[in-house]
């Protein structure tokens, strides 16, 4: 696995395109932190089966479909640009990059939750008991730190685990999240037990975009948690990988670690990354060989390199779970459902994605497709009528709302090339009922943090990051309350009811039929941000990587279970 | 003798001499045109720039900025002379269409820079002393550095976008036109005619107006065809790298950008066809530019083009 | 001449001091936007913003010296953004990026090889082209090659780089297949084959696409000197006709042609940006591009102070060739 790696340039807009987005569970952190993602992308890939035929898109591999694995071996991946610094956390918004990278190679976590079966997989704790909704008991397996200065291999304990959540609590940016909304205590009961107590039930408690998340759940030592000589030059943690050398956060290299938990993994030996900022040098080095993986930046891209490499690689497609949308300003126009309800129809999805995505994708609704589980059906009356484009309607909803054609309202973006032609459709969509638009680039980060962060926009067009879970993508909808924002400014009672009985359903097959039916009630109340679509990704590894985690979300992004099928 | 008057006309005029006869207006520039073919050709293509400046949206065969999901990247021939885009627009009404931005941006440049840039440099030199001295020294200053950084420079202080970039330009122009105009009037300021109006009495403004400014009329003109050649090509630049027009407007440089971008090797017509229309306009101006110097001052002629 | 060299030289502190105040001044003073803001922003408390501020040494104030509304009413402050970044600066530091945190300096001298060897080369084309396409155009008058020449650099001056550049990489891909080594950076002296592959293309491109100025005055000046008394001189004295052009006639063309070959320099050195923008060589150009979408402001400070240097050098030079090319110019 491994292959295509993101890059944060921080600013460096243009050179964030949609593969480039991982899933961080920065709460209503919106689509925005690149992040530099080291090791297997977990968006795309499936390897081919023993014939040389590609998997069809989306089919679950766990690692075990090549067989028993040989150990040994270096995978090299490219990394498109340095990480500013090796601190996983911090006030400002970049600290995600690190924490996202290091919280998949260097840190340990007690557990993840991949995407596609929502099943808990133990890591570090070896039981999980809820013996009430609001309390979680978590008892932890045996493990050591890595073996480097001043922790020295020592054992990790539940007091290293409490200590370390409640120090990304401090640090996190971001003010909306799980830590800060619905932890309410974090203790070591005893060295292996830890005890987590929420505010109020949350039933997407365990998943990456809560308390199970790449970034915050990261275990580190209690003695370096504070250490900020120590912190920004060098990760120190339980991880399956040690963090065994970088050149300024460039070229960072990893060693496996012989002393991790699970003696069967890794298997590889290491992971060298190669700084390639620029795209296409960095398929050149895939085409060359000198790295062994790499995430495309659009179909037509898969199909040049396949056709020029043939059967050394294997090209895989993956339906992503990041998604486009409009989100409009609950302000006027907008408080006008009939408003909100025409500018949907106006929105031709169908040709959104042949002209954005040569039409390799799938239409998004409240919920993103790749959430299979929760979507709902394609022939569900309420989704159609989300996906019908009619203009005339349009049209006649606008004039009964008495709508201003005059007035040209900004539809706000960054400059990242994916959202600013996402805008130019759209404003030409809209064009064509009669609404004028005023498309306003920005700097990614300025976007993100008072643009979109203050709701400082009319509207705005962006991709989400592609979250693990349907927790994130719902409460976009959810209004603002406490600590809790809601970017829109937007206030729904039905709305927040419909959410909310979903998250907190302990069950799951009654969940699912809340998410179905809070999807329903955003539709039916025609909620302000508007879905579009989430498109296919495509990526490739040469032929004798195998062993890798694909479909599972992000899970393939530890990369335990790679190998080398080389002499 | 008869033949002797036929060989040799002068002997003939001699006896018959009279005034030859003022031509009339028109006649003289068509005598002009005809005499400079190719800055004929190139007044024609500066005029057809501004013609479609300002109205080439309306001449576009569709629409420039809207959406064809069934006609994207289709190459040259029936239907769409120059082949679509990405988004299946018409890449011959974008480049109609794109006209616009660099005529307005010239035309910026030209009225905030230039003008007053004539009217400083005049100034300057017919005043002397510390004013010309303080003036000159910035001007030099200024344009000693590239263009380019400078703006990039700009560009990082005040943010992306045309607003910064016209500001810029425009004090290039400023300083440009000062440095012109005020060796055109260090010249004009020594010539006969102003000692014989001074003698006369005439004020010192009245003498710069009524005399000095028609002297500097053809260099104003020469001056404007450098500056909207020089401002086309800093727009497309810019654009090119994504620091100028919104996405999505029609802008030479920005679609040639586009074009390379999605492919070049795979759809030239993305990047031809804007690319010719910026150096066709471009050149225009500096034929245009050059005829005039020669017509106007052939004087001038051999001194070097628009600074890159 | 050594101590009017000197001389000059000691204006170079000066100025750069000048521009370094002004872009400090540009960039700090005037902006309202603040990097706190903009990294904080969203969610991010009073105190978080404080905290950035801090990290960014934005809680310091500007100038060494500021005014107060009482008497004294001046203040000297022992840490200025300015003043520190100023003593920091002489010394060879000049701070770190804010996008990657690195060594500016380091930055800059991993980017700078790639750019020199792009300018140097591209000069190089620019003026040996030039030079010689000037020489041949007033040579031979009016006739063919003269006109071809000119339509030539009238060409040159209208067609914009980006324009051929992009062509260069376009056509060869679209005809042949081939494509440039784009975006790999190879030093000449790791593989030469590609290093040159890459850049002699595109240093032909920019040369000679740049050459038209220099190649007019050149042509001017040939015209007029070759009609004067002393070439004529030559000619009659029976020297061979490349002796009286190269020794006598360009000689004495000299000063106007060095001072084009300055602007030249200065013209190919803008346009590097937008040269490694395309082929996609990690240079000195792009690395000032980068930072200004950044609004990476230690950098932007630096590369302003390099190009002041760069600007004043040259202009030293040229003056200085004067000297060497035309004996009646003293110096004293």
């Amino acid at each position: 696995m491994g292959d295509n790696e993101l890059g944060l340039r921080y600013w460096q807009s243009q050179r964030l395109t949609r593969r480039r987005l991982l899933g961080t569970a920065a709460a209503g952190a919106a689509g925005v932190a690149a992040i530099s993602l080291v090791g297997c992308k977990s968006t795309s890939k499936s390897t081919s089966t023993p014939s040389g035929a590609t998997q069809p898109a989306g089919k679950v591999l766990d690692g075990t479909q090549d067989g028993p694995g040989k150990p040994g071996g270096t995978l090299r991946v490219r990394q498109s640009s340095p990480l500013p610094s090796m601190k996983p956390f911090g006030p400002s918004i970049l600290a995600l990059a690190q924490g996202l990278f290091l919280g998949f190679t260097v840190f340990d976590h007690m557990w993840y939750v991949p995407t596609d079966t929502g099943v808990t997989q133990l890591f570090l704790a070896t039981k999980l008991e809820q013996p009430d909704p609001l309390t979680i008991i978590a008892t932890l397996g045996d493990a050591v730190f890595h073996d480097k200065k001043p922790v020295n291999g020592r054992k990790v304990t539940a007091k290293d685990v409490a200590a370390s959540y409640k120090r990304f609590r401090e640090e996190i940016p971001f003010g909306f999240d799980w830590t800060h909304n619905v932890m309410d205590d974090i203790v070591a009961v005893d060295d292996h037990t830890v005890k987590i107590t929420q505010k109020f039930p949350w039933a997407w408690v365990f998943t990456s975009s809560n308390a199970g998340s790449p970034i915050f759940s990261s275990i580190l030592p209690e003695e370096i948690l504070h250490d900020d000589t120590l912190l920004p030059k060098d990760a120190i943690g339980s991880g399956a990988w040690v963090l065994a050398g970088h050149d300024n956060g460039a070229n960072i290299q990893l060693k496996k670690f012989t002393n991790f938990r699970d003696k069967s993994r890794p298997l590889l030996d290491a992971v060298d990354f190669r700084l390639i900022t620029d795209d296409v040098a960095g398929l050149a080095a895939f085409k060359a060989g000198e790295v062994d993986s790499f995430g495309f930046n659009s179909k037509t891209d898969a199909d040049d390199t396949k056709s020029a490499l043939k059967d050394k690689i294997v090209v895989s497609s993956d339906l992503q779970r990041d998604y486009m949308c409009l989100m409009l300003k609950f302000e006027p126009p907008f408080t006008d459902e009939r408003v909100r309800h025409a500018f949907n129809l106006l929105i031709d999805r169908d040709e959104a994605l042949q002209l954005l995505v040569e039409g390799s994708g799938l239409k998004s609704g409240p919920l993103p497709p790749a959430h299979k589980k929760y979507t709902l059906p394609d022939d569900d009356k309420d989704l159609q009528e989300y996906w019908r484009h009619d203009i005339a309607e349009a049209k006649k909803l606008l004039d009964a709302a008495s709508f201003d054609y005059n007035t040209e309202i900004e539809l706000k973006h960054s400059v990242r090339p994916g959202d600013a032609q996402l805008s130019q459709v759209l404003k030409a969509q809209l064009a064509k009922g009669g609404v004028k638009v005023k498309l306003v680039p920005e700097d990614l980060v300025k976007w993100f943090s008072q643009s979109l962060g203050q709701s400082n926009f009319h509207m705005t067009a962006f991709q989400h990051l592609p979250y693990e879970d349907p927790d994130l993508p719902l409460r976009f909808f959810l209004s603002s309350e406490g600590e809790r924002k809601n970017f829109m400014q937007y206030k729904d009672a039905k709305v927040d009811a419909a959410v909310l009985a979903a998250a907190q359903e302990l069950d799951e097959t009654a969940r699912i039929e809340k998410v179905k039916q809070a999807q329903k009630v955003i539709i039916q109340q025609w909620a302000p941000m508007l879905n579009i679509y989430s498109e296919i990704g495509y990526g490739a590894r040469y032929n004798y990587v195998k062993g890798a985690i694909t479909g599972r979300g992000s899970l393939g992004l530890f990369n335990q279970t790679t190998w080398l099928d080389k002499a | 003798m008869a033949d002797i008057a036929d060989r040799s006309p002068h002997i003939g005029a001699m006896e018959t001499w009279e005034l030859p006869e003022r031509k009339s207006f028109t006649a003289r520039w068509w005598r002009i045109a005809r005499d400079n073919p190719v800055g004929a050709i190139a007044f024609v293509i500066v005029v057809a720039f501004v013609f479609l400046g300002l109205f080439g949206a309306s001449f576009a065969p569709s629409d420039p900025t809207g959406l064809n999901a069934a006609e994207k990247y289709l190459s040259p021939g029936s239907g769409h002379i120059f082949g679509t885009t990405k988004f299946g627009q018409d890449v011959l009404s974008r480049t109609l269409a794109g006209a616009r931005i660099d005529l307005k941006f010239g035309a910026i440049v030209l009225i905030l820079g230039f003008l007053p840039g004539t009217a400083l440099g005049v100034i300057s030199g017919y005043t002397g002393r510390w004013i010309d001295y303080a003036i000159q020294r910035s001007a030099e200053a200024w344009t000693a550095f590239p263009q380019l950084f400078l703006l990039l420079t700009f560009i990082a202080a005040f943010g992306p976008g045309l607003k910064t970039v016209e500001l810029v330009v425009a004090i290039g122009a400023l300083f440009g036109g000062s440095r012109l105009f005020r060796a055109v009037a260090l010249v004009e300021k020594h010539k006969e005619y102003i000692a014989a109006a001074r003698s006369t009495g005439a004020s010192e403004w009245r003498i710069l107006y009524r005399h000095v400014l028609p002297n500097i009329m053809p260099y104003i003109l020469i001056g404007l065809s450098g500056v909207f050649a020089a401002a086309v090509l800093i727009e497309s630049a810019l654009s090119f790298l994504g620091l100028g027009v919104s996405p999505g407007e029609p802008s030479w440089g920005a679609d040639l950008n586009t074009g390379v971008q999605t492919g070049g090797d795979k759809y030239p017509w993305l990047v031809i066809f804007p690319g010719a229309a910026i150096s066709l306009v471009v050149l225009a101006f500096n034929l245009l530019g050059d005829t005039l110097r020669d017509v106007l001052d052939p004087r001038l002629r051999g001194s070097t083009g628009p600074r890159k | 001449m050594m101590r009017y060299t000197l001389r000059r030289l000691s204006f170079l502190p000066i100025i750069v001091f000048a521009v370094s105040i002004l872009v400090f001044c540009l960039l700090r003073v005037l902006p309202t936007e603040d990097i706190a803001d903009v990294l904080g922003g969203q969610n991010a408390s009073q105190q978080q913003k404080e905290q950035i501020r801090e990290e960014f040494g934005l809680k310091r104030p500007i100038f060494p010296v500021s005014a107060v509304g009482s008497a004294p009413f001046i203040e000297l402050h022992r840490h200025s953004q300015y003043g520190d970044w100023l003593l920091d600066a002489v010394r060879g530091d000049f701070g770190k990026t804010y996008t990657s945190g690195k060594s500016v300096r380091e930055e800059f001298q991993r980017g700078f090889p790639a750019s020199f060897e792009i300018v140097s080369l591209s000069l190089a084309f620019s003026v040996i082209f030039g030079v010689t396409f000037g020489v041949i155009s007033a040579m031979y008058r009016n006739r063919l090659i003269d006109y071809v020449v000119r339509i030539f650099a009238v060409l040159g001056t209208s067609i914009p780089e980006f324009f051929l550049l992009s062509l260069l990489i376009i056509i060869p891909s679209y005809f042949w297949r081939y494509s440039m080594p784009v975006g790999g950076y190879v030093p000449v002296y790791e593989d030469p084959w590609t290093n040159l592959r890459l850049f002699v293309p595109a240093a032909l491109v920019i040369g000679i696409g740049g050459s038209s100025s220099l190649m007019r005055l050149v042509r001017t000046t040939m015209l007029e000197v070759l009609r004067s008394d002393y070439v004529r001189t030559a000619s009659a004295k029976g020297l061979p006709q490349h002796t009286v052009i190269i020794t006598h006639a360009l000689k004495n063309a000299g000063t106007p042609i060095a001072t084009a070959v300055g602007t030249a320099f200065i013209a190919v050195f803008g346009g590097s940006v937008i040269a490694e923008k395309i082929l996609s060589i990690h240079g000195v150009g792009l690395f000032f591009f980068f930072s200004t979408q950044s609004r990476d402001l230690p950098v932007i400070q630096f590369l302003a102070v390099y190009t002041a240097a760069v600007v004043v050098v040259i202009n030293l030079l040229v003056d200085l060739s004067y000297a060497w090319i035309d004996p009646r110019v003293k110096y004293s």
